[in-house]
């Protein structure tokens, strides 16, 4: 899978040199709710990456080379966690260069809880695409996006209250976030896979 | 040992049904796969490399059904599909790293030397490549990694003649180890001619035509006569006729014509475009 996940890190390198200037600087800008922005910005990354190999057709390639399709579906959940998780370290380094103390639990829990939000993006984005083609998947995105916008404004609607609950939640449960995740994550990529396996290309 | 095997293929699309196709390609030999453009030669090789699922019917490739454990039968296996995919951004400098992570026996050397023979540039980025380099560069990739069958769709098509002359000496490099095996699909008949022991005839999905090369020059003939010699001959031995102004040229069975006739020697080519002739006339 090396072979996989280098093609993607020259593509990355290459194509998008202004996505990853702007996560940089983001990322070390001292004001901590641009995190969010990093975040989830570079969950979009394993679907930009899913569209070069779209337009150049890559994937009937990588099937005539030694890769089983679950590789080649596992390479793009690999990369986006991998960079999900070089943002999160970067927001780390930028907050320490910044203030000049490491952070506290509760920013790091913080941190984490925008790295699952970032990876569940991922998880809920990419079978959608490996199902429709990144040209369809894009309407997707989209009720995506406003069904977490309304979810959003559902939450803060009764002045926080339920965020106050949510919050409260999570405190008693602080793994709850993570394992959640971690369940959406591999119910995706089980999703995934069994999609791309019935491909014909 | 074969190197490829088909047994009872058939793929059906909405428009077009790749047949019961059933060929044996055994190794230490070139197969040529010979068709018009969407006679299903494209088709039968996506099938043999698993890039699609069949219907029904088999695939062996090397020994190994190709449904299972294909990942390793795969670094045996150099594949140039009709066109070269790789990423637009990526040189073939970046090509070789990936490989070297890709395949298990990448050899770097073989690479680079390739990439000066066919004049590729090592840092130029893939997608101001031309056309015929964009194949060269598959076909160096395929031939880079030690392997021991090569399936090529159309690998000769968009090149220059000169181009296509050392391309063809490197496959016939390649064949001089008796472990090789090559499945080749062009429309370049002149090609496959003089590279292949086998030839197999594709038209509109159906195998009309496989078997050895020199058997096929060897049964076959071309026959000029006047057109009223050719209705005297017995039933079956015309394959096929074409009319012309100053008389007939017939495609005929070599032993089946009776002594007193000049015959001439029939190109693969010429048995190419009778056969699928007389398939078309037989339909209608």
């Amino acid at each position: 899978m090396k072979g996989l996940l280098l093609k993607d890190f020259y593509i990355l390198i290459k194509q998008m040199k202004l996505v990853l200037l702007l996560i940089m600087l983001f990322a070390l800008l001292p004001q901590f709710s641009y995190t969010t922005f990093v975040l989830v910005y570079v969950s979009v990354i394993p679907v930009t990456l899913l569209a070069y190999d779209e337009r150049s057709k890559w994937n009937k390639l990588a099937l005539t080379m030694p890769y089983t399709r679950s590789e080649i579906v596992l390479s793009k959940y690999v990369f986006g966690i991998l960079f999900i998780g070089s943002a999160a370290l970067l927001v780390f380094i930028g907050n320490y260069i910044y203030t000049g103390v490491f952070m506290d639990v509760s920013e790091l829990k913080e941190l984490l809880l925008f790295s699952c939000i970032s990876i569940a993006t991922v998880s809920l984005l990419l079978p959608v695409v490996f199902k429709f083609g990144v040209e369809k998947g894009r309407i997707l995105f989209i009720l995506i996006t406003v069904f977490f916008s309304a979810l959003l404004a559902f939450i803060s609607s009764d002045n926080g209250a339920l965020f106050d609950k949510f919050t409260l939640f999570t405190e008693q449960y602080p793994f709850f976030i993570p394992l959640f995740t971690a369940v959406l994550l591999a119910l995706s990529i089980l999703t995934s896979v069994s999609i791309y396996i019935k491909k014909d290309f | 040992m074969t190197a490829i095997e088909i047994k009872n293929l058939t793929k059906r699309y909405k428009d077009f049904t790749l047949d019961n196709i059933n060929l044996t390609l055994p190794t230490g030999c070139v197969m040529g796969l010979i068709g018009e453009n969407g006679a299903g030669k494209t088709t039968t090789i996506k099938l043999i490399s698993g890039l699609t699922a069949p219907d029904s019917g088999e695939i062996f490739v090397l020994g190994q059904n190709n449904k299972k454990n294909f990942k390793q039968v795969k670094e045996d296996i150099g594949v140039v599909l009709d066109e070269a995919y790789f990423p637009e951004a990526i040189s073939a400098k970046q090509v070789n790293n990936i490989m070297k992570n890709t395949f298990r026996n990448w050899d770097e050397t073989a690479f680079f030397s390739y990439l000066e023979k066919l004049s590729l540039p090592p840092k130029k980025a893939f997608k101001d490549f031309s056309r015929g380099m964009k194949m060269k560069l598959s076909i160096a990739v395929a031939l880079s990694h030690n392997a021991k069958l090569l399936i090529l769709d159309e690998p000769t098509s968009g090149l220059d003649p000169v181009v296509r002359d050392e391309i063809l000496d490197i496959f016939f490099d390649f064949i001089k180890d008796e472990q090789h095996a090559i499945l080749i699909s062009s429309h370049i008949v002149s090609d496959l001619e003089k590279l292949c022991d086998y030839i197999a005839f594709l038209h509109k999905g159906k195998l009309l035509i496989c078997e050895e090369k020199d058997k096929l020059l060897e049964q076959h003939a071309i026959l000029k006569c006047r057109k009223e010699d050719l209705d005297n001959l017995p039933s079956g031995v015309v394959k096929g006729c074409r009319n012309g102004e100053y008389g007939t040229e017939a495609l005929v069975r070599r032993e089946a014509v009776p002594a007193g006739f000049k015959l001439e020697r029939a190109t693969i080519e010429d048995i190419f475009l009778y056969s699928v002739k007389s398939a078309k006339e037989g339909k209608a």
